[in-house]
């Protein structure tokens, strides 16, 4: 990356907090530490939204972990509720009640609602170029109801609603998005924190809908170990389930490319929800399956 | 025969699944049932609900039952809360209740009383999920399905919940032992309650949203709930290995690390949920984990 930056190392992760300890949400849940991440590149001055997920509990009267205010919408209208507060912002400027507020709108929610149950409200929002951010931390269900099923959630990945594992592979949520041509989207994990605040820290360069897609490593939902969510987060990247991404008006560009990628199974064999890949007996043909969809998927990326 | 219920009991004692073994043991008794729980937050502890109705004809009602001809009560300390269990009842209708004790403050209502969850921290070993139980006391109470059908009723669902057989069987026990001894109840007329029946139009004024919601302005108050006891291990920093690296401090989710101004990394202990995230990232093993208590 030869643009400019003030994240070249971790040293360089700013030192302010803007969440609090004490929160609801599971021990060791990789969501939180994405929030945490963004928070600290977005700074003070951002207004959170969230919908229902597990997330919005950072807010759960009467305690909030959060420095910053957050305002808590219906499960489909997040992307109305931050052009509500755009909106409110803009009229306040314009009777001169404010002047240069700098205020940044985050839109905060699960893969339910990105994917499934708020996706008409984001494609409307997007269409209409509002200026905000939106940050959907994927745990691949609906973790916060009791890990149901949702159009995020992978192929064999049992669920509460697919105990055998589910037969559909995961929506592109990505390609969905950049399709309405926003100037940003991007793709963020955990584990690559330099990653996340220049990705961060570059958004903030454009006006309009600026989105991103974060693995929410999920220790309670994926039957992983809470001391593990780092780790799981970094298989994800380095055997290419997660491809670090970005895409500037359209233009996709992966920010990180794993040389020699792991073989899938070292991501999926920490996981209870894909147990049932390896015992009671070993099920090669869909680890193979998933296998191929990874593989696949690279061969496409050039760079 | 045309019965409408509705059972009421705290998140975590199966309220939806007692609705579902009155239903499917009425089903079995040859009525038309159609039973379905209250959607909303499920959070353990908080005041859930479910509706059964029963009938010798095609149910042609569908949604929430608000005058119900009985109601069930699986927590007493519901009767507290707002709005009541008992609201919308009808006159003459009838109260099953969970209690250890008298119920007194029913006086003048009609109700079937029995302690379920001393029977099943006994059968069960735990008070917590009796749906079988509670289930199998309406039934009992309002003379709406026979033993038979009742033990059939709880037997698939609780199968239905992927319980182990071993589990399904104390369960048919705690139905059988509630339904032989439980006591029937009458239910007197189905008019509504007068009180009930003039509907009013109230006017509800207009309020600013600031006053009319929930507004948190202390923000980052939740440091003073303490998670730390949620700890089953702790981790503890060798500061003579610690490098100052920042890890720990870029990955604890719950931000309970925090750096001096020397980068020395320094842990909240009332909150840590000791997650070892820390313990696991700490690329020169600075981090132990210590079993149990706070350090
Ligand atoms: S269920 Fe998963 S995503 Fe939700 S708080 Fe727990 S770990 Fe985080
Ligand atoms: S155990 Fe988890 S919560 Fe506690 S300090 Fe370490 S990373 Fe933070
Ligand atoms: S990760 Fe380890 S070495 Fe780095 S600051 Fe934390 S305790 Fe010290």
């Amino acid at each position: 990356m030869s643009e400019q930056t003030s994240f070249k190392t971790l040293r360089d992760t700013p030192i302010s907090e803007y969440l609090t300890p004490g929160s609801p949400l599971c021990g060791g849940c990789g969501g939180e530490i994405i929030v945490k991440l963004a928070l600290k590149a977005l700074g003070p001055k951002t207004i959170l939204v969230s919908v229902p997920g597990c997330l919005a509990l950072f807010e759960l009267y009467p305690y909030t972990s959060l420095k910053t205010p957050m305002l808590f919408a219906p499960f489909p209208a997040g992307p109305a509720a931050a052009q509500g507060i755009v909106d409110g912002i803009e009229a306040l400027v314009s009777k001169g009640r404010v002047s240069n507020p700098g205020v940044k709108v985050l839109l905060l929610t699960g893969d339910g609602a990105a994917y499934d149950i708020g996706l008409q409200a984001t494609s409307a929002a997007i269409h209409r170029g509002l200026d905000f951010y939106y940050l959907c931390y994927d745990n691949e269900a609906y973790g916060n109801t009791g890990f149901q099923f949702s159009g995020s959630t992978p192929l064999a990945a049992s669920t509460s609603t697919t105990p055998a594992g589910s037969g559909l592979r995961k929506k592109d949520l990505f390609e969905i998005w950049r399709a309405h041509n926003p100037p940003y989207v991007a793709t963020v994990a955990a584990s690559r924190p330099v990653d996340l605040l220049r990705k961060f820290e570059k958004a903030q360069r454009f006006r309009g809908p600026k989105l991103f897609i974060a693995l929410g490593v999920c220790p309670t939902g994926w039957g992983s170990d809470p001391a593990l969510t780092v780790r799981l987060d970094k298989l994800a990247v380095e055997t290419g389930i997660f491809p670090l991404k970005e895409a500037v008006y359209g233009r996709v560009r992966h920010t990180y490319i794993p040389r020699s990628r792991k073989p899938v199974e070292e991501y999926l064999r920490h996981q209870r929800r894909f147990e049932h890949l390896f015992k009671p007996v070993r099920r090669d043909d869909l680890i193979r399956q998933i296998q191929e969809d990874v593989d696949r998927y690279w061969e496409n990326v050039r760079e | 025969m045309k019965l409408e219920l509705r059972l009421h009991g705290r998140g975590g004692q199966g309220i939806k699944t007692a609705g579902r073994v009155v239903g499917t043991a009425a089903f079995h008794e040859g009525y038309h049932v159609q039973d379905s729980p209250m959607y909303g937050p499920e959070r353990r502890g908080a005041h859930v609900s479910s509706f059964v109705r029963i009938s010798d004809e095609q149910i042609e009602g569908r949604g929430y039952i608000f005058h119900p001809d009985a109601v069930v009560v699986a927590d007493t300390s519901l009767l507290e809360t707002s709005p009541s269990p008992l609201q919308g009842l009808k006159k003459g209708g009838a109260i099953i209740i969970n209690t250890p004790g008298g119920v007194g403050a029913l006086n003048g209502y009609r109700v079937a009383a029995y302690d379920v969850s001393s029977s099943a921290s006994r059968i069960l070993g735990r008070r917590g999920a009796i749906s079988a139980g509670v289930g199998a006391l309406a039934c009992k109470a309002l003379g709406v399905a026979g033993l038979e059908s009742v033990l059939e009723a709880v037997k698939d669902e609780m199968h239905e919940l992927g319980l182990r057989d071993e589990v399904v069987e104390a369960n048919i026990r705690l139905a059988e032992e509630i339904y032989r001894n439980a006591p029937s109840v009458e239910i007197e007329s189905t008019t509504q309650r007068e009180e009930i029946t003039t509907a009013k139009i109230v006017e509800i004024p207009y309020l600013e949203p600031s006053s009319s919601t929930s507004m948190i302005l202390n923000l980052g108050n939740s440091r003073i709930k303490r998670t730390g006891a949620w700890r089953s291990s702790t981790p503890v920093i060798d500061y003579g290995r610690c490098t100052r690296c920042m890890i720990c401090f870029i990955y604890c989710p719950d931000a309970c690390i925090s750096l001096d101004e020397d980068l020395t990394p320094r842990i909240d202990y009332d909150n840590c949920k000791g997650c070892l995230i820390c313990f696991t990232e700490c690329p020169v093993k600075a981090v132990k984990a210590e079993g149990g208590e706070v350090a």
